[in-house]
């Protein structure tokens, strides 16, 4: 019933691989994925592997077992490594793997995968893509979070900053941008990794929003002194905009 | 010259005064006493509030206080919420129901939290994992509260700044000029 009332989720398709663990652990291992389908973030989908990792096969996550010759492997992926030491590494989980231990490694990596696709392609292209074939990012549209996302989607102090902007008032790319600071293609994936996990709402920039007109020496104008003071106190960076 | 202050609140031994102490230029004024109360795992506890202070450019001073943890003194709550710029809750893990005592705050800062801005810090996630950050997270959503939600330690000077750093982008949100939409 809660589920009703949830945003529609579009999940984006990513595909694994898994090499050079025994069998049994490998069945297990698929087995893992399955029930954990219904709970990650993206949707995992198994690609068998040829048994020379030279042959190159587009998947988007090679999970390996420790050992596993991963220089061999023949193209810049996403590897997830299996062993029995606790290693405590992003890319590398103790066995015997425990669930909630791999779905957080599969959000990780899934949002890293994503975020690396977006940024090897030069940002025209990206903004092209992702607007018009999947009508993700739109520069026409302000959004605003719907609820704070997982640790998952909140790789780094810039990301915890653009969420933290979203929490308001909707806001546009450009808004967003000048905010926080950050550069336009860190935003777009932001925005674009939140939008595919369902976390953000979207409005259409249509209707002008009237801006309150601030005199000087008015409360506001008081209090964004007061908070640039706190800032530089604190040893803080300024914020995105003045 | 003015004063302004920030309020720390949440569970008794998620750190409040730890949080105060790493951030404030004087040693941070407390009213810690041997605890008695058998339900809590710490040799003192604060009673009354705790009281660090930092100066601004122009002399104008921010206080941080810490309120004290129990319940039982939440006629001090609303007090200290008078005028305050915003709240960071401390939240500790170990306790037996945290959800629980994150509703306590957020009923007891209720209109501060709808005023003003609000972080919510969960410490000892690294022992202690449930509830993680996704159930807080749901839960105040389900409460109808959208803040920043991270886990903490109190201890690192950079964390709490982290904390205080996301309070303020709250609040820059809601001053003035700052349209949503450009």
């Amino acid at each position: 019933m809660a589920q009703a009332d949830q945003p529609a989720r579009e999940r984006a398709i990513l595909k694994f691989s898994v090499e050079g663990l025994p069998a049994r652990e490998e069945l297990l291992f698929k087995s893992y994925m399955r029930l954990l389908g219904h709970a990650t973030l993206h949707a995992w989908l198994y690609s068998a592997h040829p048994r020379n990792v030279r042959i190159n096969v587009r998947v988007d996550l090679r999970i390996v077992a420790e050992g596993l010759d991963v220089t061999l492997i023949p193209q810049a992926q996403h590897v997830l490594t299996l062993g029995t030491i606790d290693r405590r590494r992003d890319d590398y989980l103790c066995l015997p793997v425990r669930a909630d231990e791999l779905e957080q490694a599969l959000n990780r990596l899934g949002a890293l995968i994503l975020s690396s696709r977006f940024i090897s392609t030069p940002l025209r292209q990206t903004e092209q893509t992702i607007s018009g074939a999947h009508g993700l990012f739109n520069s026409s549209e302000s959004v605003r979070l719907l609820r704070w996302p997982p640790v998952a989607l909140l790789g780094s102090p810039g990301r915890m900053r653009l969420a933290t902007l979203m929490t308001g008032q909707p806001m546009t790319l450009t808004a967003l941008q000048q905010r926080s600071g950050l550069p336009a293609q860190v935003c777009i994936e932001f925005v674009n990794d939140l939008k595919r996990a369902g976390f953000v709402g979207c409005l259409p920039t249509t209707v002008p929003v009237q801006r309150p007109i601030v005199k000087a020496g008015s409360a506001p104008e008081v209090q964004r002194s007061l908070l640039a003071r706190i800032r530089a106190r604190l040893g803080l960076q300024p914020g995105g905009r003045s | 010259m003015s004063e302004h202050k920030i309020l720390f609140s949440g569970t008794t031994g998620a750190g409040k005064t730890t949080a105060i102490s790493v951030v404030s230029e004087i040693p941070p004024l407390n009213t810690d006493v041997r605890n008695h109360d058998a339900g809590l795992a710490k040799h003192m506890t604060t009673v009354g509030l705790d009281y660090g202070e930092v100066t601004l450019d122009g002399g104008d001073k921010l206080r941080l206080y810490g309120t004290p943890g129990q319940k039982r003194f939440d006629f001090m709550w609303k007090i200290l919420s008078r005028g305050a710029l915003g709240l960071i809750i401390l939240i500790d893990n170990r306790q037996p129901d945290p959800l629980a005592d994150l509703d306590m705050y957020l009923d007891g800062f209720s209109q501060l939290i709808e005023d003003t801005a609000c972080v919510v810090a969960v410490g000892r996630l690294e022992t202690h994992a449930h509830p993680d950050l996704e159930q807080f997270s749901a839960h105040l959503a389900s409460r109808g509260v959208l803040c920043p939600v991270l886990a903490t330690d109190v201890r690192d000077t950079a964390q709490v700044l982290q904390l205080l750093e996301l309070l303020l982008l709250q609040l820059e949100l809601k001053t003035g000029d700052e349209s949503p939409c450009s």
